[in-house]
């Protein structure tokens, strides 16, 4: 059965979308100029010393063009560590997404179906205390357990030290791995995305299970239901064929804005973890003090932020076929 | 509104979350009732000690007592939580009322930027501002004002749209009723209920976030005891002294527990949606 | 006979819901349930498809189903299978009845499988034309989502799909009150035209009086969860109960045209 019914596009409402995108998009970038400007950090200076002083000039210019300078960590520029790293990121989030997910909308639904019995105050426990735990904090703990005193995980970072030089290229490891049929690859880099992917999913699961318990419920409570009901249709394809897809429309705008908030929980993971991607990377010019590659991974992951939030936008428009033909 | 009190106190999740808000709240008016040590002077020769009898959470590195710590840390969890709220609602709420009432060139404006700031992701951009300002707790707090007033103000935008077109606006408006008095004797009042709600459920992340900020070094610097920055210095310790992570992590998550329980319960009684 | 309840009863907690309510039905039989709203029509409606609320305590003499008697002490669950197999309700708001993400060819496929689940899809489409024209819509209607029908073609299509289950027992509750009166009379003209055709037993509950009484051979008046009283269509406006009375004195007709209407004493 079509999910999306009719995508009628609506021209006006298409163009205010993309005016607003500009808008939010240029703010961003205005906001990180003035802060580029308005700021104490002098990045020539802390490359006193350096034999290419002339390009002490360029550390300061905070432009695409000249690949947003050089980053005082791996005197790269830093529109190359940037794509570096951003497969990587977009590695872990993608596993945790996956994990969020596949636990997350399972249990959201038994939880609605089985409301105000075990199941449902379990979840909703879990639910809160993914809403009340710091992030990194949840890193450290699950490292302390999992990795130090149950040594069921390796250690932090993406691969073992024997195949470093395998992410010296931007890639993906676990799909370019199965392609070349390179198996201790692949079963290291699972290994190593496991537990980071867990705990970075485990915030997404949290959102994920209450907007689809939530979902669910609304559903349960509609009058179409009473029709099936009234057909004679057992539950189980009630709730296959009726509410789940109704559901579903609600939910991928849930999903897609849960995946672009992963990438402000991954830079803490990141750090944690020691995996390579653009939060480690942001958290550790911040700890240099590199001016120019904390504001250029401000601009990137902002920028994917905000995209995300105008397709979610967009789609909650397009999906539903009562708002679509208004 | 007294029959909504009322149902307050029968709600299980408020209790809970209220009793333990009020523990902490008197943590940190009286934090010398719960520990005598002080939080500020090392002690060499005792430095990452586990616990033990004179010191219930241990020494941390540099051989501090770690219960006294998180003791006269939760001052300033409150310090940022209630500096927070007492500018971004108003703050948010000015904003968005203007937003929404008025539609000449000054409400689009506000309008537009309600929307800019809603889609900015809150922390990043926090952290931007604060590594490239300068680090410290006044401006890692000014930084969480500036990302975190959007909320408010789309919330009160809202609900000021909707009340416009009411009948009892237009009656006002034809006494002569100037704008400015319209809008914040009458409309205003009638918006605040959603607003108190949403800031219970902010507190948590601001709590959560100025921990994260002080994680990363960008928030109280040493020798304050802020717990984000406590886990920081902690951080290659763990794997050998697990004490230093795990109580200034779990204070952290209790009290940001206990505002999210007073949050969800609100929300259950307050509006018939909550499920 | 179809449908034979002897002294029936629902209470909920303290309230007594319905009181010892008699119907008796056989087919081609059509009877009007009318009363105020809070009389219980809708509750009575629910219970012939076994769908009182979980709480509620039932008794009767007897309650028998087309043929089948059921204890509702033990057997009453039963009672809830013969919802889409032989007995059909047909509920007010067809436009929020009908799953909005749904086309009409759907609603209607999905009813015939699952009255016959084993068939090949020309035989499907075969039914479906059959069905479409029995209720007196186009093809057209085929594409169309609920929301882009009018009331009275959402109308048709609900309880198209559930005459495409095959039942015996027809109860429509209240299905005109969302139209206006030509498509009233129009879907009603249509559901006693089935009736005749097919042989159902049809129970149309509604609280407006003059088309109970075009289109039903029998009314039965309730109040409070009680029967009043049960009488013919054709004996309606010489009706010795004062209730009855009161209830056709209050309907607005040129006569009394600048006069007050009278009420409905609670």
């Amino acid at each position: 059965m079509q999910l999306i019914t009719s995508i009628s596009l609506n021209y006006k409402q298409c163009v205010n979308l993309f005016i607003r995108f500009g808008i939010t998009s240029a703010t961003l970038v205005l906001l990180v100029v003035f802060l580029s400007k308005i700021s104490p950090i002098d990045s020539g200076l802390s490359r006193v010393g350096d034999q290419f002083s002339d390009i002490s000039y360029q550390a300061k210019n905070v432009s695409l063009k000249h690949g947003f300078g050089f980053s005082l960590l791996t005197n790269n520029l830093v529109l190359q560590d940037i794509k570096l790293a951003m497969p990587a990121t977009f590695e872990l989030a993608t596993a945790a997404m996956l994990f969020a997910i596949l636990i997350g909308v399972p249990l959201g639904i038994l939880a609605a179906v089985n409301k105000d019995k075990l199941l449902d105050h379990i979840l909703r426990m879990l639910c809160l205390l993914g809403n009340s735990v710091s992030i990194f904090w949840l890193s450290l703990m699950a490292m302390l357990l999992f990795y130090a005193k149950l040594q069921l995980f390796p250690a932090p970072g993406r691969v073992d030290i024997a195949f470093l030089d395998e992410i010296a290229q931007p890639r993906f490891l676990l799909i370019s791995s199965i392609l070349d049929g390179n198996w201790p690859l692949f079963k290291d880099a699972l290994a190593h995305i496991m537990l980071p992917a867990l705990v970075l999913g485990y915030y997404s699961l949290a959102n994920i299970s209450r907007m689809t318990r939530l979902f669910v419920l609304q559903e349960l409570q509609q009058e179409y239901v009473i029709t099936c009901k009234l057909k004679g249709m057992p539950f189980n394809q009630i709730l296959r064929r009726h509410i789940l897809p109704n559901t579903a429309i609600k939910l991928i705008t849930v999903i897609l804005l849960s995946y672009a908030s992963l990438l402000e929980g991954s830079t803490f993971v990141e750090n944690i973890f020691m995996w390579p991607g653009i939060g480690l990377y942001l958290t550790q010019s911040i700890m240099v003090n590199d001016l120019n590659a904390i504001l250029a991974c401000t601009i990137v992951i902002a920028l994917i932020f905000i995209t995300a939030n105008f397709i979610c936008d967009a789609l909650y428009k397009f999906l539903d076929p009562r708002v679509a033909n208004v | 509104m007294y029959k909504q009190v009322l149902a307050m106190y029968n709600n299980k999740s408020i209790v809970l979350g209220f009793s333990l808000l009020a523990l902490f709240i008197l943590v940190a008016l009286v934090p010398t009732m719960f520990t005598r040590q002080s939080p500020y002077t090392p002690n060499f020769d005792n430095i990452l000690a586990p616990a033990n009898g004179q010191h219930i959470f241990g020494t941390d590195e540099l051989g501090r007592d770690l219960f006294a710590r998180i003791i006269f840390g939760t001052r300033y969890a409150f310090i940022v939580v209630l500096s927070v709220c007492i500018v971004t609602i108003p703050l948010g709420f000015t904003i968005g009322a203007i937003a929404g009432y008025k539609q000449n060139f000054i409400g689009n404006f506000l309008s537009r930027m309600i929307d800019v700031f809603l889609a900015l992701p809150k922390l990043i951009i926090a952290m931007a501002l604060v590594a490239s300002v300068g680090v410290g707790i006044k401006n890692a707090i000014f930084a969480i004002i500036l990302t975190a007033w959007a909320p408010y103000a789309r919330l009160t935008r809202a609900n000021v749209l909707q009340l416009k077109q009411q009948d009892f606006i237009l009656v006002l408006k034809l006494q002569g009723v100037s704008s400015s008095r319209i809008l914040f004797r009458f409309i205003a009042p009638l918006c605040l209920s959603p607003i108190f709600l949403q800031a219970f459920l902010d507190m948590s992340g601001y709590i959560l976030m100025v921990a994260g900020l002080g994680f990363l070094g960008l928030g109280a610097q040493p020798p304050l005891p802020e717990w984000g920055s406590m886990l920081a210095n902690a951080k290659d310790y763990i794997l050998t002294h697990w004490w230093l992570i795990t109580y200034p992590g779990g204070a952290i998550l209790l009290l940001s527990l206990s505002f999210n329980l007073i949050g969800e319960g609100m929300q259950s009684v307050l509006t018939n949606k909550g499920f | 006979m179809c449908l034979q309840i002897k002294a029936f009863n629902l209470s909920l907690g303290s309230r007594k819901i319905l009181q010892d309510i008699n119907l008796e039905l056989g087919p081609k039989d059509k009877l009007g349930i009318i009363g105020e709203s809070g009389s219980g029509k809708t509750m009575l409606a629910k219970s012939l498809v076994g769908m009182v609320p979980r709480n509620a305590k039932i008794s009767a003499e007897q309650f028998k189903i087309l043929g089948c008697n059921y204890s509702l002490d033990s057997d009453y669950a039963k009672v809830k299978q013969l919802a889409g197999k032989s007995v059909a309700l047909i509920l007010q708001d067809a436009k929020i009845a009908l799953n909005p993400i749904m086309r009409t060819s759907e609603h209607l496929l999905e009813s015939l499988r699952l009255a016959q689940p084993s068939l090949e899809t020309k035989d499907y489409t075969r039914k479906l034309v059959k069905i479409l024209a029995e209720v007196g819509l186009g093809e057209n209607v085929l594409t169309k989502y609920p929301h882009e029908l009018s009331g009275g073609m959402a109308q048709r299509v609900l309880i198209a799909s559930m005459l495409a289950l095959n039942p015996q027992i027809l109860i429509a509750d209240e299905i005109t009150s969302a139209l206006d009166n030509a498509s009233a009379h129009k879907v009603l003209e249509l559901i006693a035209t089935l009736t005749n055709f097919y042989s159902y037993s049809t129970i149309l509950i509604s609280h407006d009086l003059e088309l109970v009484k075009k289109y039903c051979n029998m009314i039965m008046v309730m109040y409070q969860g009680r029967i009043v009283e049960v009488i013919s269509s054709a004996d309606l406006e010489n009706s010795k109960d004062a209730y009855t009375q009161f209830l056709l004195n209050a309907r607005p007709n040129k006569a009394k045209r600048g006069q007050i209407l009278s009420e409905i004493p609670c």
